[in-house]
């Protein structure tokens, strides 16, 4: 490629993957730094270090091969249509263009009607099957297009913290020590003080099959991760089926069945409740005796712990008209992103919001 | 650009032109060969020099046992660099990379040198009491915190300022969720961080910023995005067609350790032979869709030590390996129940 321009390329493949891979202007001059240096001299040497800067998974070294060809793709139909005006020399050019493409289209040129040629100028766009990122992907690929990633949950959880000290006595206070030290003016033993052990607990309700099925993955991983990964005193774990009646299940298959009112029994009133479930909003559902059943449960554990709070994980804009819709007058309700998850924790930890009513 | 694809490249003006002997133990000895066999056409050499051109770190990815690990030793062994290597565990703190403090010590070593003091001696006098202290702590002075201050592997890379300092950082994944993240900090421009105990700056310059090599396994999701901004990335792959060159350059450092030829042509010939058949076996077996783990290079390598001299009982590996029943030493391949219980029968064409 003769008319290669690195500069104009990397500007144009940088303006489309800003975004997407989470780069900034501090990764585009280290490109612009290899690019001084040496490390974008032709082509292929130019894609391959990009992709080593800007692309952090295998998936997005995939992806990468497909923009780069649509940059390609955008950049050089301009060159015919504007070497033109600049330059005397590219007529000839184009028109050594078309011979090529007459040749190729193998349809000798004296049989061709000569009102098909609009359609025949039509026909010199380049043409190149369109990219498509599913069809490369490796399916771990695609745990992070959910909007709430593995990590991200991780890292909410942390928050779920009602932090006593009162662990075991092992922490050397070395101020303290010191400064004892001094005002006795001899030494006599260190000071300890205690650890701080995290006395939240947490009863977590999950809506499970039926319309909840496509979120089952991520239901599971919501669980996986606050048992794994979180430092709480006591967690429980129930699932339900639509509405949290008067039994629900210790498993996911819903046949370890408990009585609802034995399991608000272990609540005390700061521990924390977290209802995941559609309300209805996945399938558009409005029903005034789900509503109603739903109603009288969040009754009955408003009795014990009024740190509560819902997690829907259908998108905002579906819970109008439907169960969802009455259910968040009732419990603060939220999305299931980022900012829900984080909303929803800062409300069953008590910290007021000023959003909700 | 053959400079920056062939072998692993820094420019000269970095290399040490002769060691000081402090840090003659960090350096890989050149004559303990390092065999690391790198494919020209995968990238990832360019990658390396892409990562030390730039002195951004380089974030490896891939199969478990595919060479992440070594080669950032192979590296520093080729650029004749200093290497530190700080294994991430999952309670490890970013700090320790840069250096720990020990002020319980500190306090000790206070509180001993009152009690051998005797008690005329109220003012303190550096050569008298040092007369009164054990060997041990004769090195160290409370009065100094700098003696009670160890620095870690990214705080030596840092101290050290004659050339830049490979640090590989493993398995960063290991740790917990904000680790990456507090690494950042340190793993860009100024390049410095501060010991508050100490009062001590400690800065790498122009000429010794690290080259910092880090490994993933992605055990545990994701690594944070700000994190994977800064890095270079790249996925090893495991190498199908390079086995051949790979065992080649791992029995030159034997041989080279042992400083003995093979003793006779006709083994020579045998092996190689041996050698051909357990490739052709290994990638049959990776082929196999249902492996729970599929097993990686270094467990190729330490397979095929075993067939050639771990018992003298296979008579004819050639044989058993084209038999495949049953599948010698298949206790170094398989590490899962299922691997391990599945009737292994190879059939090698030709």
């Amino acid at each position: 490629m003769d008319n290669f321009d690195p500069r104009q390329m990397l500007d144009e493949v940088f303006k489309r993957v800003r975004q997407d891979f989470q780069i900034g202007i501090s990764e585009y001059l280290a490109a612009l730094k290899a690019l001084a240096g040496g490390w974008g001299n032709n082509e292929e040497d130019l894609r391959e270090t990009l992709q080593l800067l800007w692309c952090h998974s295998s998936s997005q070294q995939e992806q990468f091969y497909g923009l780069w060809d649509a940059v390609k793709i955008s950049l050089r139909p301009i060159d015919p249509n504007d070497k033109p005006k600049k330059e005397s020399k590219s007529p000839e050019k184009i028109d050594s263009d078309t011979q090529i493409e007459a040749t190729q289209t193998t349809i000798p040129p004296e049989t061709k009607p000569l009102e098909w040629q609009p359609t025949y100028r039509l026909g010199t766009a380049p043409t190149r099957a369109p990219f498509l990122a599913t069809e490369t992907e490796t399916p771990t690929a695609f745990q992070t297009d959910f909007p709430l990633s593995r990590r991200a949950m991780v890292y909410h959880w942390q928050y779920v913290n009602r932090p006593v000290k009162d662990g075991s006595e092992d922490i050397l206070d070395v101020d303290e020590t010191v400064e004892k030290a001094a005002r006795q003016g001899f030494f006599l033993s260190p000071v300890y003080t205690r650890r701080e052990t995290n006395h939240a607990h947490l009863l977590l309700l999950i809506d499970q099959n039926g319309s909840m099925t496509p979120f089952h993955y991520l239901t599971r991983e919501l669980v996986e991760t606050v048992n794994c990964e979180s430092t709480l005193e006591k967690l429980d774990v129930y699932y339900f089926h639509n509405v949290p009646a008067t039994s629900i299940y210790r498993d996911p298959y819903l046949t370890k069945s408990i009585l609802l009112t034995q399991a608000l029994e272990m609540c005390k009133s700061d521990t924390s409740v977290l209802i995941v479930s559609d309300g209805g909003a996945a399938r558009g559902f409005r029903r005034f005796e789900r509503f109603e059943a739903t109603t009288q449960v969040l009754a009955d554990i408003g009795q014990k712990t009024n740190y509560i709070a819902w997690l829907n994980p259908m998108p905002q804009n579906r819970w109008q008209r439907t169960s969802a819709q009455l259910i968040a007058y009732r419990v603060p309700m939220y999305p299931m992103n980022k900012q829900g998850l984080s909303n929803a924790i800062d409300t069953i930890m008590g910290k007021k919001l000023s959003q909700h009513r | 650009m053959s400079k920056v694809t062939d072998d692993f490249y820094i420019d000269p003006k970095y290399q040490l032109k002769n060691i000081p002997p402090e840090i003659e133990d960090d350096i890989p000895k050149e004559e303990e060969p390092e065999p690391y066999d790198c494919d020209p056409k995968s990238g990832l050499i360019k990658a390396v020099n892409l990562a030390i051109y730039l002195r951004r770190p380089l974030l490896l990815e891939g199969e478990a046992g595919c060479g992440k690990t070594r080669l950032a030793r192979a590296v520093a062994h080729k650029l004749r660099l200093p290497y530190y290597r700080w294994d991430v565990r999952s309670n490890s703190k970013a700090q320790e990379g840069l250096y720990t403090y020990d002020a319980i010590l500190r306090l000790h070593d206070v509180q001993i040198q009152k009690l051998d003091k005797p008690p005329e001696e109220e003012t303190y006098n550096p050569q008298a009491s040092q007369k009164y202290q054990g060997e041990e702590t004769t090195k160290r002075d409370p009065s100094n915190p700098k003696d009670y201050r160890k620095l870690g592997a990214l705080g030596k890379a840092f101290d050290f300022k004659d050339c830049p300092s490979v640090v590989l950082i493993d398995e960063i994944d290991k740790a917990g969720i904000d680790f990456p993240n507090d690494l950042l900090t340190v793993l860009d421009e100024p390049w410095k961080f501060t010991i508050p105990e100490t009062g001590e700056t400690i800065e790498a310059n122009e000429d010794n910023q690290p080259i910092v090599i880090i490994t993933s396994n992605r055990e545990k999701g994701n690594l944070p995005a700000p994190f994977l901004r800064r890095c270079i990335y790249f996925y090893i792959k495991f190498p199908e067609d390079r086995l051949q060159e790979i065992v080649k350059s791992h029995d030159e450092k034997v041989k080279k350790a042992q400083q003995v030829e093979a003793t006779s042509t006709l083994k020579q010939q045998n092996e190689g032979n041996i050698v051909d058949l357990a490739i052709k076996c290994f990638l049959e077996i990776r082929k196999e869709k249902s492996l729970v783990k599929k097993p990686g290079t270094s467990e190729f390598l330490d397979w095929l030590k075993a067939l050639r001299s771990f018992d003298g009982e296979i008579l004819n590996i050639a044989e058993q390996l084209t038999e495949g029943i049953p599948l010698p030493h298949r206790e170094l391949l398989f590490k899962h129940s299922e691997d391990w219980l599945k009737d292994w029968q190879v059939k090698l064409h030709g």
